[in-house]
């Protein structure tokens, strides 16, 4: 790998943990999926790099990369917190419906339909 | 069935309606409104039964609101948190400028200087010129380390003035809740009007930034509030006021009966106030006292073991007052230049005596750390302080987004799709947890490779 391309390496696994965190701000199932793709870009992006410094290219990536370090912490805390408020979540509806015999939170009994005559 | 029974219930259809599409058009109304949770009308069913004369139709069970306290409550944690590392970091980069280490200002180019002149001295043991050089320099050193724990006094009475400001914040939002929680018991139907409750969760938002809250929904509709789970601020239509005290020198906070529950405030702006004064500027305080005094004992140890040009022992060349504090009134003494102690009484006139103050620059007098490695290790602590509490901050910012997004989503959510959304939720964090491992474990080989 060419001396710059570790720099588009670097360029690019903070990209993608900054993508992963900002899908993370809303706690859904559809946000926590799409971190996947930008997740795998940056892992890509890190392997590429430490190929890098294993032939001695890109001694000067260490701030970066702790710059990078602190991002990934930031980003565990996010779907940690989106994990506790969705833990929360279930935990409210099972009080409502109880828990299937698999542990889920159940769904709750129709009780009321709405009907329209005239 | 019969025409008029079936017009009956059409009528009965259409009124219903009516009501859905009027609190359609409130929440559309209050889309802007804050604190405002959107409401739905309950519409149930009526038994159709032909034969029996049932005609059917729907009737309506009142409007309901779409609030869900645990997305509230899971709001005002983070806003606890968020406001929490917001304050911290505010307070600690006002007293960060007074902990610079580079170029030649402060406390670390006057140790410079001070020892500078001295190891000058050694050169020209009996030059008044530069005895008197010592003298102006040490009483140099003194006023940056007066002024350093000056800075952080003042930063101490500024804490203690926000903390009491918060304090009469936090008891004018829970006497709004009061007065809210007044108009409902007073009438019933209010505990359910959309707009008092989009004040009151406004006010109680508001309150969670300034102090950890816990609140309760009682039967009749109003809401208790607890700080810190324990102390009542607000039960009823009854407050319960707050007070800004002091226990010797540290401030504290007193419930209505004027017992202490500092303890209890961990959270908001006020428990990173009480954090900052009580625990983070004292610890700093201290440090640059025990550096002021060690500094002060061990050059008038070195100067008391010389001898001056009379041949007299060696006058003291600092005083403080451990009473008010080292840092703060570290000063030169009256010493004049022919009575600093060059000499050793083995060798008058000799600069023996200067030798063993120049070492003191470089000897490990603190902790094995020489004076200016005690005072950067100082500054560094204070920095690192504050960079953690801008990285918390930047951290609860978004976990507080991401709570408000919660909310935003669920007021408008049936529980039987937000079940199937959990078990999605569930196998989607599964797998971005493990990618979040992988990555997280690449970028530490990576570091550790640079190391």
């Amino acid at each position: 790998m060419a001396g710059g391309d570790w720099r588009e390496a670097v360029r690019e696994a903070q990209a993608g943990v900054a993508e992963a965190q900002s899908q993370l701000l809303a706690p859904t199932a559809q946000a926590v999926e799409s971190t996947w793709l930008p997740l795998e870009r940056a892992a890509g992006a890190l392997r590429r790099l430490i190929e890098c410094l294993r032939v001695g290219v890109g001694r000067e990536a260490r701030a970066e990369v702790e710059g990078l370090g602190r991002e990934i912490a930031r980003l565990r805390a996010l779907l940690e917190g989106a994990a506790a408020l969705r833990l929360g979540w279930a935990r409210r509806l099972a009080t409502a419906c109880g828990y299937t015999a698999q542990g889920e939170p159940a769904l709750p009994p129709v009780t009321r339909r709405v009907s329209v005559e005239g | 069935m019969g025409l008029f029974s079936t017009l009956i219930s059409s009528m009965g259809a259409l009124r219903v309606f009516e009501q859905a599409l009027e609190v359609t058009q409130n929440n559309v109304n209050n889309a802007s409104t804050p604190g405002f949770a959107k409401q739905r009308l309950v519409i149930e069913s009526l038994p159709f039964d032909p034969e029996r004369g049932l005609p059917g139709g729907v009737l309506s069970g009142g409007p309901q609101s779409y609030r869900d306290h645990y997305a509230e409550q899971a709001v005002w944690r983070r806003r606890e948190d968020y406001s929490y590392s917001d304050q911290l970091a505010a307070s600690l980069s006002r007293i960060e400028p007074y902990f610079n280490v580079t170029g030649d200002a402060g406390i670390p180019g006057a140790l410079n200087r001070f020892f500078q002149s001295v190891s000058a001295w050694s050169v020209a043991p009996n030059d008044s010129a530069s005895r008197a050089a010592v003298i102006e320099q040490a009483g140099y050193l003194a006023e940056r380390v007066r002024d350093t724990a000056s800075s952080l006094i003042a930063a101490q009475n500024s804490a203690e003035q926000e903390i009491q400001q918060t304090a009469e914040t936090i008891n004018r939002l829970a006497g709004m809740v009061s007065e809210l929680n007044s108009q409902i018991r007073q009438e019933a139907r209010t505990a359910s009007d959309p707009s008092v409750d989009a004040r009151l969760h406004t006010v109680l938002e508001e309150l969670a930034g300034y102090v950890n809250i816990t609140t309760l929904r009682q039967a009749d509709g109003t809401w208790t509030i607890l700080l810190g789970g324990q102390t009542p601020l607000v039960v009823g239509e009854r407050q319960y006021q707050i007070t800004a005290g002091h226990a010797g020198t540290q401030p504290i906070i007193l419930d209505a009966a004027g017992k202490d529950v500092t303890s209890q405030v961990s959270r908001g702006r006020l428990g990173a106030l009480l954090e900052f004064r009580n625990t983070a500027l004292p610890s700093y305080l201290s440090s640059l006292d025990r550096l002021a005094s060690t500094l002060a004992d061990r050059v008038n140890a070195e100067l008391a073991a010389g001898v001056d040009m009379n041949n007299q022992p060696g006058a003291a060349l600092f005083e403080y007052d451990p009473a008010v504090g080292a840092a703060i009134s570290l000063r030169v003494t009256s010493i004049t230049p022919e009575e600093l102690a060059a000499a050793l009484p083995a060798a008058p006139g000799g600069n023996g005596n200067v030798f063993n103050l120049v070492s003191l620059a470089d000897s490990g007098e603190i902790d094995g750390a020489s004076f200016t490695e005690y005072y950067a290790a100082l500054a560094r602590s204070v920095g690192r302080a504050m960079q953690t509490a801008q990285e918390d901050q930047t951290t609860n910012e978004q976990l507080l987004l991401q709570a408000q997004a919660l909310r935003q989503e669920v007021s408008g959510v049936s529980l039987d799709e937000e079940a199937i959304r959990l078990i999605e939720f569930q196998r989607a964090y599964q797998a971005s947890a493990r990618l979040v491992t992988v990555v997280s474990e690449l970028t530490e080989e990576t570091i550790n490779l640079l190391r």
